[in-house]
């Protein structure tokens, strides 16, 4: 942020580093291990009085000097260049607390030095005694340097207190120090014996080599050995999120956690293998193999270190795109673009979006992630997205999984970075629809059944009870909801006291012809069984009904329904139509004669957009429908976040249906008590990925996308401006609201998908109103209060205390008519919009056949639709107060 | 662009700028003087196989034996003035480091580079025979190309209004070639190297050990000409150097500033006796005079850098948010390294002294 980034994508920020680093920490733990080596094997060599294996131990220094004090030294201080040019706030850092650390360790850099040339160059000269303590002393330095830079380092993972005093001590001396120290000095031993097999090798007296082998057999087995221990205490020293990311939690350090665990017995194996007599070339090459499993080893160990402290580059300090943890919350408040010194914009605009993209993936992606580079490669990674997809993605990162930081910048420039990536990376963006939506249409004709005020005796109000069913059509992966509409009709005879009949009537429904057949068009009833444990014959629905058939009646409420007709939205002629119109008929129940007739839309849907974050293309003319694509990474993301294994058992033909595990009340399902209701997951883990967003966020998700096919707000209110958010709130609001359901309820989960959601109706938290998922709706009251006009168009934070209290099932304060049956079904409430492109006025049938326009039934001296001969007005209803008109 | 707005916020200091600054100077002086006795060993080394004389074979042979230790010490006391210079200049340093980015890297290369083959030369002086010449040739060249990128980067890091070179290229394949003091900066020290290479040779070639030797005192006379020559050239670098500095800094040093004034003149006092005794060659005399002369171009380097980034900003307003303990570990660190050393150096001379007899 404070600084230029050397932009060389393709390695990224972190290659060069990996690169330098693993190579100089494997010479340098040499460089201490090896000291010991040195001394202890011209020890031996003299204690045996064997000039071979002296002048051994001489040339071995020698090696030892070439390799640790040239290459060991200088690569030491090209990680110290290439970290401050990759991550120079880091660095900064780490130079100003420990200014005097490194000073000191210069120090006993200097006495290595000049111990290391003296041991050398005075090998043979020097009294034996004399040349010892000289070689005790450059271990002494060599460790010294160890003990430095093991604080140090080991503060970047484990900072103890120093995040909160800054105090050099409280850093140095850090949770981890000890067992590192202890760590890292058996790794140091076992690499001096590795080293020694390379020289050890090529000892061409045969039994001093031999003796040799067994020596350096030791000095690998013994300290390789002893970190198995030393690990665990290592281990349990460390956060319990670096311990979690190391068994698994992080999948980039899965690999190199095998590699680890198989390096050690690997190891110690082939090095007790080699106390084994063989030919000389024979122990060149495994000794050369010795030395590259020990780069594996320790590279590992490294690697591992590193992504453990994720998403930090300084645990609880610096994130590791260099953002500072005290200073994130503010830079995310305020926008990236004011704080970024080396970023000459301080808005995104539509002209400079993807420039701006560029610089902060740049600043703030490229720390860790290559473009085409072996390490994090981000085109992989990114694939699937789309630009919405990636920026909501790239807003979440850091909020629920912790393996990243969270993006320090708004909403904007989070965009920005995403039209980077999928424009400049990729080539472009993903279509939200591939297909051509007017084209993918398929209306049918809607034809208004008639009605005469003068003569017929009935007047049918049908509806559906939803304005909008969506059904998941991934059956062969998982089910979110089946295919089951509920179609509800009120009979009311006309007078002058209308009266609502139950008896001596038929109800039936019949889908129009192309609609009959669902089962040509989903797998439901080929998984039923697995997702509901039922088996409804074809094209019937879970509760038996089919496409047509007849009503049930509900006496209580004077009413006739079928439920869960399983209606899809896909005609046979192809095409897709989200309204198939149902044809309700009323007949004399002795003599079958047709008594009524009306028509209804059962709006169902499949245009929910998981794809637009989960990849995959829609499955039905590129406008609806989950491919497979989708449905498989909707499972791979739950497997690997919740450690379950939907995808593996979908692919054996045993999907599930969420609300098995998650409880929700429209289905009825219980689901695991201890985890969230489904609509309070997936809204709560979402939200966090979409906050700051409006109307936009619910429609990448739910089917009223302007540009879409569905458009499912698509009543007087969406004519009157209104929105999603008006009705629900944001994302952030709806999502707390179910929440904190759930939290009431004592579910662990619900605080932590809390945590990074903040309300945008209300203040805070406290004030969100909690409310049970379907069944706590707003109350229409909330804004059309005593049936007035609407003084305010903000219906959030006010629910229904029941099921009873919602608007589809509500009946008026005679409790005869149901609220629906006058006013239609929610989202589509009268006047609904005229044409939605499936038909002209589908949503409309009912008031357009009883009054010849769209408008709620009764209005404008339409009383007499049903009070016949009656000078009703509106003063005089006893339906509701009829204030707003 | 405003380079102001360019320049990143510095960390706090553990302890007052003063300590750091002194501790940057004093492993600087060092750092430099052996900087100039490895580069300018090198220099002589290959010109001393181009006369194909075997009367330079001694030479060359001396030069051999001890030119890895001299890097091996010039990188040890590279790395302690670094990292003071980070500790007070990292925000400024680490900016410069960005944009020269290879070039910058490339220097770890290069020393590595030019270390192994001055041991090739070393390990193998009798064996590379007609390649001596190539092999320290390459070292030499490597050192020069490293001292150039440490000029490189050292002129960027002052000058912030030159930032913005970096939003032209962001890959890290920046030099600084249009600041007018990269060149007589570079030359500058090339040419004290060079002649530091010739004294060092003097002062080898004058020891009583070496003064049997039947060319020791030719060895002598040529080191000190290049010490002669060397320093000479500074009498026109130096002023080069001073003249292309951005107004206003240049004559700070000659009676506005208090402490750059007599460091200024110090140093011009200083090169004009080294001139006196590469002249007369006096390689002892010419040693003290050069130690006294580096050390106050030190000085002059510093002040010359706080100069030119008073427009920008002053090291003394750094925050402190003071803890000694650390200092005082270090300094006992320090104390102890130096009696530990001393008893090795002890005991090496024992050694020789045993061998001697």
């Amino acid at each position: 942020m404070d600084y230029p980034v050397w932009q060389i994508p393709f390695f990224g920020g972190g290659l060069l580093v990996a690169v330098i680093a693993v190579v100089h920490v494997f010479v340098a733990h040499f460089a201490v291990g090896g000291g010991l080596f040195l001394v202890l094997t011209e020890m031996k060599a003299r204690r045996e009085e064997s000039p071979i294996m002296l002048e051994y131990a001489r040339k071995h220094t020698l090696f030892f000097l070439l390799l640790t004090m040239v290459f060991g030294s200088l690569t030491g201080v090209g990680i110290w260049f290439i970290i401050a040019m990759t991550n120079p706030t880091a660095t900064l850092t780490l130079i100003h607390t420990y200014t005097f650390g490194w000073a000191t360790e210069w120090v006993f850099f200097l006495g290595e030095i000049i111990a290391l040339l003296v041991y050398y160059y005075y090998y043979k000269t020097m009294k034996p005694s004399d040349h010892l303590k000289v070689g005790w002393i450059y271990f002494l330095f060599g460790f010294g340097s160890l003990f430095m830079i093991n604080g140090i380092i080991g503060s970047m993972l484990t900072p103890g207190d120093w995040v909160q005093t800054g105090n050099f001590w409280d850093g140095f001396f850090n949770p981890s120090f000890w067992p590192q120290l202890a760590f890292r000095s058996f790794m140091a031993f076992g690499i001096a014996g590795l080293f020694g097999f390379f020289t050890a090798s090529r000892v061409k007296d045969v039994e001093t080599r031999e003796s040799l082998m067994r020596y350096n057999a030791k000095w690998t087995a013994v300290p390789l050995l002893l970190l198995v221990p030393v690990g665990y205490w290592y281990f349990i020293a460390l956060p319990e999120s670096a311990q979690a990311f190391i068994l698994g939690g992080n999948r980039e350090i899965v690999p190199y956690t095998y590699a680890l665990l198989a390096s050690v017995p690997g190891i110690i194996a082939v090095a007790l293998l080699m106390a084994v007599r063989m030919p000389a070339p024979i122990k060149q090459f495994v000794a050369f193999i010795l030395l590259a499993a020990g780069l594996v080893h320790i590279g590992s160990f490294e690697y591992i270190r590193e992504a453990a402290r994720r998403p930090y580059i300084i645990s609880g300090h610096t994130y590791s795109n260099s953002v500072k943890v005290a200073e994130a919350a503010q830079i995310i408040e305020d926008g990236y673009l004011k704080h970024a010194k080396w970023i000459p914009h301080e808005k995104v605009t539509d002209e400079n979006r993807l420039e701006v993209g560029r610089d902060i993936f740049m600043q703030q992606c490229m720390p860790c992630h290559s473009i085409d580079g072996p390490l994090n490669n981000i085109r992989p990674l990114t694939a699937k997205f789309s630009a919405f997809g990636l920026a909501s993605q790239i807003s979440g990162q850091g909020k629920l999984r912790t393996y990243m930081p969270p993006f320090a910048g708004n909403l904007e420039e989070a965009e920005a970075v995403a039209t980077f990536v999928v424009e400049e990376v990729h080539g472009g963006d993903k279509p939200r629809y591939e297909g051509d939506v007017e084209s993918a249409k398929a209306p049918s004709q809607v034809i208004i059944p008639p009605f005469s005020k003068e003569q017929s005796e009935l007047v049918l109000l049908a509806w559906n009870n939803l304005g909008m069913h969506c059904i998941s059509d991934s059956d062969k992966y998982w089910t979110l909801l089946p295919p089951a509409n509920d179609l509800y009709v009120q009979v009311v005879r006309r007078g002058e006291f209308p009266e609502l009949i139950t008896d001596g009537v038929k109800i039936t429904y019949k889908a129009e012809p192309q609609f009959m057949n669902p089962a040509k068009h989903v797998d439901f009833w080929k998984y039923a069984d697995k997702t509901f444990g039922k088996q409804p014959q074809r094209n019937v629905g879970l509760s038996g009904k089919g496409m047509s058939g007849e009503m049930d009646l509900d006496e209580d409420k004077r009413l006739f329904h079928a439920d869960q007709i399983p209606v899809v939205p896909y005609p046979d002629g192809g095409g897709f139509n989200p309204y198939p119109i149902f044809t309700i008929e009323a007949r004399d129940e002795q003599t079958g004669k047709l008594l009524a007739i009306t028509r209804t839309v059962a709006p169902t849907t499949t245009e929910m957009g998981c794809k637009n974050c989960h990849g995959g293309t829609w499955k039905k003319e590129g406008v609806a429908g989950f491919s497979e694509e989708t449905s498989r990474d909707i499972l791979k993301v739950h497997d690997r976040i919740n450690g379950t294994d939907l995808l593996k058992q979908a692919d054996a033909g045993n999907p599930k249906l969420c609300q098995s595990c998650h409880s929700d009340p429209v289905l009825g399902t219980e689901g695991n008590p201890e985890l969230l209701s489904f609509p309070a997951a997936l809204h709560g883990w979402h939200a966090n990925y979409l906050s700051g967003r409006d109307e936009d966020a619910c429609t990448s998700c739910h089917p009223n996308d302007p540009a879409g096919p569905t458009e499912c707000l698509r009543g007087v209110h969406k004519e009157m401006g209104l929105t999603c958010v008006n009705c629900h709130g944001t994302m952030e609001d709806h999502a707390l609201s179910l929440l904190k359901k759930e939290d009431e309820a004592g579910k662990k989960g619900a605080k932590r998908l809390m945590a990074n959601l903040k309300p945008r109706t209300v203040d805070s938290v406290e004030e969100v109103n909690s409310r049970t998922p379907w069944l706590q709706e707003p109350d229409c009251l909330n804004c059309h209060a005593g049936f007035e006009p609407p003084e305010t168009m903000d219906a959030f934070n006010t629910w229904t205390e029941d099921a009873e209290g919602l608007f589809r099932v509500r009946k008026d304060d005679m409790n005869a008519l149901a609220c629906e049956a006058c006013h239609g079904s929610p989202h589509a409430i009268f006047p609904a919009q005229e044409d939605s492109g499936y038909g002209k006025n589908r949503d409309n049938i009912t008031p357009i056949q009883y009054m010849g326009k769209a408008q709620p039934m009764g209005r404008d001296g339409n009383c007499n639709v049903c009070h016949v001969d009656t000078m009703y007005s509106i003063e005089d209803s006893a339906h509701h107060p009829m204030g707003f008109r | 662009m405003d380079p102001m707005t360019l320049i990143p916020r510095p960390d706090p200091l553990m302890v007052e700028w003063g300590w750091f600054q002194a501790l940057l100077s004093g492993t600087f002086f060092v750092h430099i003087v052996l900087v100039n006795i490895v580069l300018g060993s090198a220099a002589v080394a290959m010109v001393n196989t181009w006369c194909k004389q075997d009367c330079t074979y001694p030479v060359g042979h001396d030069i051999a034996t001890k030119l890895p230790t001299a890097i091996a010490l010039t990188v040890n006391f590279g790395v302690a003035p670094l990292l003071f210079l980070q500790t007070m200049y990292g925000h400024l340093f680490y900016v410069s480091d960005i944009i020269m980015g290879w070039y910058w890297l490339g220097v770890i290369a290069l020393v590595i580079f030019a270390y192994y083959m001055a041991y090739l030369y070393d390990f193998n002086f009798e064996l590379l025979g007609s390649l001596r010449g190539l092999t320290i040739g390459l070292s030499l060249a490597a050192l020069i190309a490293t001292a150039f990128m440490f000029t490189n980067n050292v002129t960027m890091m002052i000058s912030p209004d030159r930032w913005d070179a970096w939003f032209a290229n962001k890959a890290g394949n920046v030099l600084n070639w249009g600041d007018p003091t990269l060149i007589p900066r570079f030359l500058h020290f090339i040419a004290a190297s060079f002649a530091v290479g010739g004294l060092v040779q003097a002062l080898n070639w004058r020891r009583e050990s070496k003064q049997a030797e039947p060319m020791a005192d030719w060895y002598v006379e040529r080191g000190m000409k290049w010490f002669f020559y060397g320093t000479a050239a500074q009498f026109i670098l130096g002023p080069w150097f001073l003249l292309s500095m951005k107004p206003g800094v240049a004559s700070q040093f000659f009676g506005p500033s208090a402490i750059g004034t007599p460091l200024m003149l110090t140093a011009l006092t200083g090169a004009f006796f080294c001139l006196h005794a590469g002249f007369f060659a006096q390689p002892r005399r010419a040693a003290f005079y050069f130690l006294v002369t580096a050390a106050a171009m030190t000085g002059v380097r510093e002040i010359a850098r706080i100069l030119y980034l008073k427009p920008y900003l002053s090291v003394q307003d750094i925050p402190v948010v003071e803890q000694t303990s650390p200092m005082v570990m270090f300094f006992i660190a320090l104390a102890a390294g130096i009696l530990i050393i001393t008893y090795i150096l002890r005991l090496a001379k024992k050694a020789n002294a045993q061998g001697e007899a």
